[in-house]
């Protein structure tokens, strides 16, 4: 009996597991991005008070774009601007300039965003 | 050696039942969307941003554009404004002129953070939102999720405890980010849930025409 109902929880549980993966992705389909380390980057600039630092997470971001190029991925909207904010950080205001126009380029949605970035940039 | 051992995982949908009123989001199909750093009403201070750097995702996978949420973070504190309180009373006007988004969405944290209990720890993790039109200033949409997971020090789970361990906490060495793995348990329910999340995305609308 107790074996019977220890297989009888196991597949309940189970049964919950997937009903649960279900609403979270709708259904099995592919993800349209690539995600590599983005929101942990936001997460150790903002949460955990930027404990690696801008250098760390340019390098991280720059992993995640070798990785999505080679194997033909899309990164998600925002990850040419995080790193384009990264990069002006250390300094390196030209391949920020590069990183918002790659932003722009892909998602159109950012141009006013993305040009006032770049003119106050061009100010400071 | 203690396992810690997953007695659970539970997630609140709320008073769900019932498909949402999706009138004004289909009307609206908003395709931009800023994500204003969350309200805090928890009692744990990194509750903000650890929230924050969690929702990016789910809402983008449902096929939105989503402004850079650290970057937005920035440029609202460079123009002045200090913190989420102030920037949730931004006028959607400011909003417009430098950012444009086609709607902007608003997020209270009820609860995050782990309990301590004498054998347990129960990690809590429940948002508010509301998704306001950027054009019209209506609300197109609003939802509460909210997502918990139990640990004991007692390995009872056997396999399928070992399976949600892989699967759900991670990084459970540290409480905080144990938190963020409910964090985004709690981001893709409130976005993604059927009949209560957003409508798909015209990026996902695009992705499913294209197969």
């Amino acid at each position: 009996m107790e074996m019977i109902r220890k297989i009888r929880n196991h597949f309940s549980r189970s049964f919950l597991l997937i009903v649960l993966g279900f609403l979270f992705v709708g259904c099995a389909s592919k993800p349209l991005y690539y995600w590599g380390h983005y929101e942990i980057s936001i997460y150790d600039r903002l949460a955990k008070g930027n404990k690696e630092g801008p250098s760390k997470q340019i390098e991280w971001l720059r992993k995640d774009i070798s990785f999505a190029q080679e194997k033909g991925l899309k990164l998600p909207p925002g990850f040419h601007g995080h790193l384009a904010m990264l990069y002006s950080e250390t300094g390196d205001s030209q391949l920020s300039a590069e990183q918002l126009a790659l932003e722009k380029k892909l998602f159109p949605e950012s141009t006013v965003f993305i040009d006032g970035m770049l003119k106050r940039s061009r100010k400071k | 050696m203690k396992i810690i051992s997953l007695a659970f995982l539970a997630l609140g949908l709320g008073a769900c039942a019932t498909p949402k009123d999706y009138t004004e989001f289909k009307k609206e199909k908003p395709k931009s969307i800023l994500v204003l750093p969350p309200l805090n009403e928890s009692t744990e201070i990194q509750g903000t941003y650890s929230f924050l750097s969690t929702i990016t995702q789910p809402i983008a996978e449902q096929g939105y554009y989503v402004f850079p949420v650290a970057m937005v973070d920035r440029l609202l504190r460079d123009n002045g404004l200090p913190g989420p309180g102030e920037m949730h009373q931004a006028s959607m006007k400011k909003i417009k002129e430098i950012i444009n988004p086609d709607a902007v969405l608003y997020i209270v944290v009820n609860k995050y953070g782990t309990k301590f209990q004498v054998i347990d720890s129960n990690t809590t993790v429940e948002a508010t939102g509301r998704l306001v039109s950027a054009k019209t200033g209506k609300i197109l949409w609003e939802g509460t999720a909210s997502a918990n997971h139990s640990a004991n020090a007692a390995n009872q789970g056997g396999f399928l405890a070992h399976v949600l361990n892989a699967a759900v906490s991670q990084a459970i060495n540290d409480s905080l980010d144990s938190s963020r793995e409910i964090a985004v348990l709690t981001s893709n329910a409130l976005i993604r849930t059927k009949n209560q999340g957003f409508i798909e995305g015209p990026y996902l609308v695009d992705s499913k025409l294209k197969k």
